[in-house]
């Protein structure tokens, strides 16, 4: 278990002091997959670095497994660092070294075995990752996603209980994520690790954790499941994430179009949610017919989430304002959450 | 004459290499505690890591000629007039130690912090993050710096050499200076401008080097760690 209690961080830059965590107060239970959702300069990397005890927080404390970083001496904070492995968006390896030997220095550093039985004791990681074939190249001329794999490989091998994975997809293609989340959850399943994702793309949040917190300018802004999360955000913050990526996933001639504020004539475009899809349909075909509405369905998906499903249906609605409030009310009353996305004319 | 050359180059070399070495000795040191004392490195010290730059800074840019003027004197009392070369070596160790460390902290610090946290987080020592990480990462820069070192070593050594320690330069003084020779003064030219390039880390050897030194090679020290 993972808590930290009441963190701040502030870091001294010349003479003005910049705030990167403010008030932080979490718990990451063991086993548990748990996502970071913010922006850059959210204070994101800085919170990984607070828990994978890279930095000291400027107050407070951080709990793991019933030990405090502030009362440990400094060997016991080296071996209590070894517990936590850390991906991220720089894969951090040594040009000095091969594929296999920036793979084993943790072994290096840390038990008596020589050479060929260190290659022994990293080749099911090898093998599991597809870098046999790489193990004795050098290290500066391989893509970004193998770099990021024997990263991801360098922080196993110590066989970590916690491994932190901060912004890891931020300089990879999108087929090169998806693989490398696929990787993530295979880990999940074949070591006994917590696993906690910073991210600032609500997607690799969504494949990957079970519980989110969102993070906003140093503070935690809310916190839940991530489809209690998705189809109903209360903070201002995470509306704005997920209907930022939302935008971006709607056709390219009618994100054209798109306001963020109403105009004359201009009519909303809702996203409207809903959790464990199935009767939603008829509610939503009576909320059309009774407050005369118009609805026009621009797209429709099921999202698969860790723990269950969640439906997302963004439409074209046209309707007086007042039944369109009062239809609003009356989806919510029924479980289908909704929200203004943007207008079109 | 060839006699006469090789002895004055015998002792040039002796001079600079032995200065090289000592200088190494204190100031890799020096230079390393500059570097892991700054802001967010290994050991923050600020209070001390300010004293070690301006210190090092400072002395740096002091010119090599003061040490040479103050110092051979005493040097010349300590041990008697026999021993040109020796005479040299101290002040020459003296001015290049500033040199040494400086050159050394500004390898160390191309290094990229998220190197060294890589390995922190596998539990490292900060001894270790400065063999397994520090050191190697940087060696391409710090030979560099060290073959430059060496360079400007041989300048400095002949002027120490006209001062009255012996070498490359005090034959230079005597055969060019005081009586011109043609024929010695062409030879110590070439002889010169050889020890010189010798270190330049521009010529292809250079390249090879660091080549042989790459990735590929097996690193026997580190076996029994």
């Amino acid at each position: 278990m993972l808590a930290l209690h009441n963190v701040d961080k502030h870091y001294q830059n010349g003479r003005s002091s910049v705030q990167a965590l403010k008030n932080i107060q979490l718990t990451i239970e063991t086993g548990e997959m748990v996502g970071f959702l913010g922006r850059t300069n959210s204070g994101k990397s800085t919170l990984a670095r607070c828990m994978g005890f890279l930095e000291r927080p400027s107050q407070g404390n951080v709990i793991f497994e019933n030990r405090t970083l502030n009362l440990l001496c400094e060997p016991e904070r080296r071996a209590l660092r070894r517990q936590i492995g850390i991906i991220t968006k720089d894969p951090a390896l040594l040009l000095s070294r091969s594929v296999l030997e920036n793979i084993t220095l943790g072994f290096e550093m840390h038990s008596n075995a020589a050479g060929p039985e260190r290659r022994n004791l990293a080749r099911p990681l090898l093998e599991w990752l597809e870098l046999l074939e790489y193990s004795d190249a050098a290290v500066e001329n391989l893509s970004a996603f193998i770099k990021q794999k024997v990263a991801l490989a360098r922080a196993l091998s110590m066989q970590p209980q916690m491994l932190l994975c901060d912004d890891f997809t931020a300089n990879l293609d999108s087929r090169s994520s998806y693989r490398l989340v696929q990787y993530l959850l295979e880990a999940k399943q074949k070591f006994p690790i917590t696993v906690a994702v910073l991210s600032s793309d609500v997607e690799i949040i969504k494949q990957l954790a079970k519980r989110m917190l969102v993070l906003h300018q140093g503070e935690i802004v809310e916190q839940g499941l991530v489809a209690d999360l998705l189809a109903n955000p209360q903070a201002e913050a995470t509306c704005d994430l997920i209907r930022s990526s939302t935008r971006t996933e709607l056709p390219h001639s009618l994100r054209r179009r798109l306001q963020l504020q109403p105009l004359e004539n201009s009519h909303p475009i809702w996203r409207i949610t809903f959790k464990d899809p199935g009767e939603q349909e008829s509610v939503l075909a009576y909320a059309v017919q009774r407050f005369q509405l118009q609805l026009s369905i621009v797209q429709a998906h099921l999202e698969n989430l860790l723990d269950g499903k969640l439906g997302v249906m963004i439409a074209e609605i046209q309707g007086n304002e007042e039944q369109l409030s009062k239809a609003s009310h009356y989806l919510s009353e029924q479980g289908l959450y909704n929200e203004v996305l943007a207008y079109v004319q | 004459m060839f006699n006469e050359l090789l002895k004055a180059c015998e002792e040039t070399l002796f001079m600079c290499v032995t200065a090289g070495v000592i200088s190494t000795l204190v100031g890799l040191p020096l230079g390393t505690l500059l570097t892991i004392t700054s802001a967010n490195h290994l050991i923050e010290k600020p209070l001390l890591h300010k004293i070690l730059k301006t210190s090092l800074t400072l002395l740096n840019a002091i010119p090599y000629v003061f040490w040479l003027v103050i110092i051979i004197p005493f040097t010349l009392l300590w041990f008697g007039n026999g021993e040109g070369c020796l005479l040299a070596i101290l002040p020459l160790t003296i001015a290049i130690i500033p040199a040494t460390a400086l050159a050394t902290a500004s390898a160390l610090k191309k290094v990229p912090s998220s190197l060294v946290e890589s390995a922190l987080s596998l539990g490292a020592s900060n001894f270790q993050a400065l063999r397994y990480v520090l050191f190697p990462e940087a060696r391409m820069d710090l030979l560099q710096s060290s073959l430059k070192i060496l360079q400007e070593l041989i300048t400095y050594s002949l002027l120490a050499g006209i001062l009255g320690s012996g070498g490359l330069g005090h034959l230079l003084f005597d055969k060019g200076y005081q009586v011109f020779e043609g024929s010695y003064v062409f030879a110590i030219a070439v002889l010169l401008a050889a020890l010189s390039m010798a270190f330049n880390k521009s010529l292809p050897w250079r390249g090879n080097l660091s080549l042989s030194s790459s990735t590929q090679k097996s690193r026997p020290e580190f076996k029994n760690s």
